[in-house]
């Protein structure tokens, strides 16, 4: 062996030994999670809700998307904005989770803790009490309109205005 | 079949690109601008930027109340409406052209009763003097400035969805475009670019319907509501049928107490507004319930909503690809347009007539006013702008905030156009009154409450205060002229009507 092929062996078993020597490397700081940013609401009176999470799709160049689901698997959002307007629920009490989906529909990621929301709508004596305080509102208001319109020939002054 | 669930998967991002739709907001912004500019062009004395003269015709009448009353919010409040409240949140929102069926009427009574007029604040002042004018004055000015804002946003939101167009670059072009014209042309401008509007919005809103009907099985929207969102097909919907008088007696109180309403039926001829406005209401009924099924598709399309005022122009675009976003951006862009010129010509006249005109001291000459007209335009339109800028309220939220106030309103205008019993006490007592219980009910029960609330404590305080303290006005101090000179030598009878006779 000649002496500079020598040196060049020498050199690269000592790098090689360096780096042996060392413990393998952490797990790359690089670990993403999904999570809601709110995970417990007051009760929805009206039955709908808006749920957000931290955007992990923002930074990523796949063809993902969001998909957030109830405890009983139906979906209520597929999209790539981390917000979800869900509406249309009856009483009960909901436990949402949100995952990334890939293009074959494999779920890559998947929130921790869920989003427990509770729906509980207003009474319906209550909203039929005020259906009907509306209805008499508007209809008294319809005829108070339509007796001053149809009454200034009765009872009309100079410039046509009502007399009461 | 619906459609194809790829493509909606990717439904939350931007339809048409960002070219397309700079293009697009180009090539209207010049429209407008160049349209307001020429039809405004006769707007050479007070009267004529004020109230165009006063001799619109049928035809312009009837397009410029369909066109602002179509708002943005009735393309994207409506979505969201039936997306919330399901199908009775659609039928609630289209109760808001009973409105103008019912103004109808009183638009021919305040026409008759002042035949100069320029406000309705003006009409509160004379009628009840200033005890109930300042109220109404806030009122008036907090839901113009709500409004005008509630429009600049979805204006925004509404480029950001379709074309990607960062929202406050929409935003601001919006205001500017509108603000420019009116600037220059007053009602006359507004007026006339109402008309183009209007057309616009009627042929794209038929053709965007027929469209999705086309691509859309009703069965199976309701097959897929009935399974995972019930509560938007149930006839006892709790919180939708409380909004469904809540939402009627909003439209009342908007359009019977806002100046621009009252400004159209000082610019129509002694005839018209009935008749305007009945065909106007007759127009528009349709509008919301279209709209609203957009927003009850959505969750059986699978297109995912993310901010439930974005569903509607969202849904249609996604459905319809390109011509879809393009028929949606030109629709939404000619609505908000309509009303936003609207509302800056009408509450610059509050600014001029009811703010700086009584604490001037002297009568201001009709240039001065015209002067002042435009300052408020501008400064309208930086505020709208301000407060907008940072995109920090739904739309919802924003507009139903003013309902309790304007629900207020109802019971002293109609009482003080028709009867006269009605003293400055019952009207103040009723708008205040209204305005704080009903703004109570709004933060402890909900915005679908908040209008009727107001409007049903203001109406049982009005009837009291009427029956306890009875006025006895003279009408005739209404039709009195107010003091006033044009520098063109009188009415300014213009030629615009003719297209509307």
């Amino acid at each position: 062996m000649r002496p500079r092929s020598f040196g060049l062996t020498f050199f690269l078993l000592f790098q090689a030994v360096s780096v042996g020597a060392q413990e393998p490397s952490a797990a790359p700081s690089t670990a993403i999670s999904l999570a809601f940013k709110q995970t417990e609401f007051q009760p929805a009176r009206a039955g709908y809700v808006s749920l957000q999470w931290n955007d992990v799709l923002s930074s990523s160049t796949s063809g993902g998307t969001y998909v957030v689901r109830d405890q009983h698997d139906t979906i209520f959002y597929r999209g790539r904005l981390p917000m979800a307007f869900v509406s249309g629920l009856p009483d009960g009490e909901y436990r949402f989770d949100v995952s990334v989906m890939d293009a074959d529909g494999n779920i890559n990621l998947r929130s921790g803790e869920p989003a427990v929301l509770r729906v509980e709508h207003w009474s319906l004596i209550q909203a039929l009490s005020l259906f009907a305080i509306g209805s008499i509102v508007f209809l008294t208001l319809i005829g108070v309109i339509v007796y001053g319109a149809l009454d200034r020939s009765c009872a009309r002054g100079t410039s046509g205005a009502v007399n009461r | 079949m619906i459609v194809q669930r790829e493509v909606l998967m990717l439904a939350s991002t931007p339809i048409l690109s960002p070219t397309a739709g700079y293009s697009m907001l180009a090539l209207f912004s010049v429209l407008w601008i160049g349209l307001g500019i020429w039809w405004g062009r006769r707007a050479t004395s007070y009267e004529g930027f004020a109230v165009a003269g006063r001799n619109v015709g049928l035809a312009l009448g009837t397009a410029t109340a369909v066109a602002t009353w179509i708002t943005s919010n009735t393309t994207m409040l409506a979505p969201q409406f039936a997306l919330q409240l399901g199908i009775w949140g659609a039928l609630a929102y289209c109760t808001a052209s009973f409105g103008l069926f019912a103004f109808a009427p009183m638009s021919g009574r305040i026409r008759h009763l002042m035949p100069e007029g320029y406000t309705a604040v003006e009409f509160v002042r004379r009628r009840y003097g200033a005890i109930a004018t300042v109220p109404f004055l806030i009122i008036s000015l907090f839901y113009a400035i709500t409004w005008l804002i509630s429009m600049s946003m979805a204006g925004g939101k509404l480029l950001e969805v379709l074309a990607g167009i960062p929202y406050e670059v929409g935003m601001t072009v919006v205001i500017a475009v509108c603000v420019t014209y009116t600037l220059f042309g007053g009602m006359y401008a507004v007026i006339g670019t109402d008309f183009i509007q209007s057309l616009i919005i009627l042929v794209g809103l038929v053709v965007v319907t027929l469209a999705v009907l086309t691509q859309v099985e009703i069965a199976e929207v309701h097959e897929k509501l009935q399974a995972d969102r019930p509560m938007l097909l149930s006839i006892f919907f709790p919180a939708a049928l409380m909004a469904i008088f809540n939402n009627m007696l909003f439209g009342f109180g908007e359009i019977f107490h806002s100046n621009v309403w009252w400004s159209r039926a000082f610019a129509m001829r002694e005839g018209v507004g009935p008749k305007a406005y009945v065909l106007g209401g007759l127009l528009w009924l349709p509008i919301p319930i279209v709209a609203g099924f957009l927003g009850l598709a959505a969750p059986a399309l699978g297109i995912g909503i993310s901010q439930p005022d974005t569903v509607g122009p969202l849904v249609a675009a996604t459905l319809l690809g390109d011509v879809g976003a393009f028929l949606v951006f030109v629709v939404v862009f000619c609505s908000l347009a309509s009303s936003l010129d609207s509302l800056l010509a009408a509450t610059s006249d509050l600014i001029v007539n009811d703010i700086a005109g009584p604490l001037a001291p002297s009568e201001p000459t009709p240039q001065q006013k015209r002067r002042r007209s435009g300052i408020s335009i501008i400064v309208l339109g930086v505020l709208a702008w301000a407060v907008a800028l940072p995109n920090v309220s739904d739309l919802a939220t924003v507009l139903f905030f003013a309902g309790p106030l304007v629900g207020s309103c109802i019971w002293p205008i109609v009482g003080g156009l028709y009867y006269r019993r009605p003293g400055p006490l019952a009207a103040s007592a009723a708008m205040i009154s209204g305005s704080l219980i009903g703004l109570v009910a709004y933060y402890t029960i909900g915005w679908m409450v908040a209008s009727l609330v107001g409007a049903t404590v203001s109406g049982i305080v009005f009837a009291l205060l009427v029956w306890l303290h009875p006025d006895e006005f003279d009408f005739e101090l209404l039709s009195e002229p107010v003091a006033q000179q044009d520098d063109c030598g009188g009415p300014d009878v213009d030629n615009l009507s003719a297209v509307g006779s």
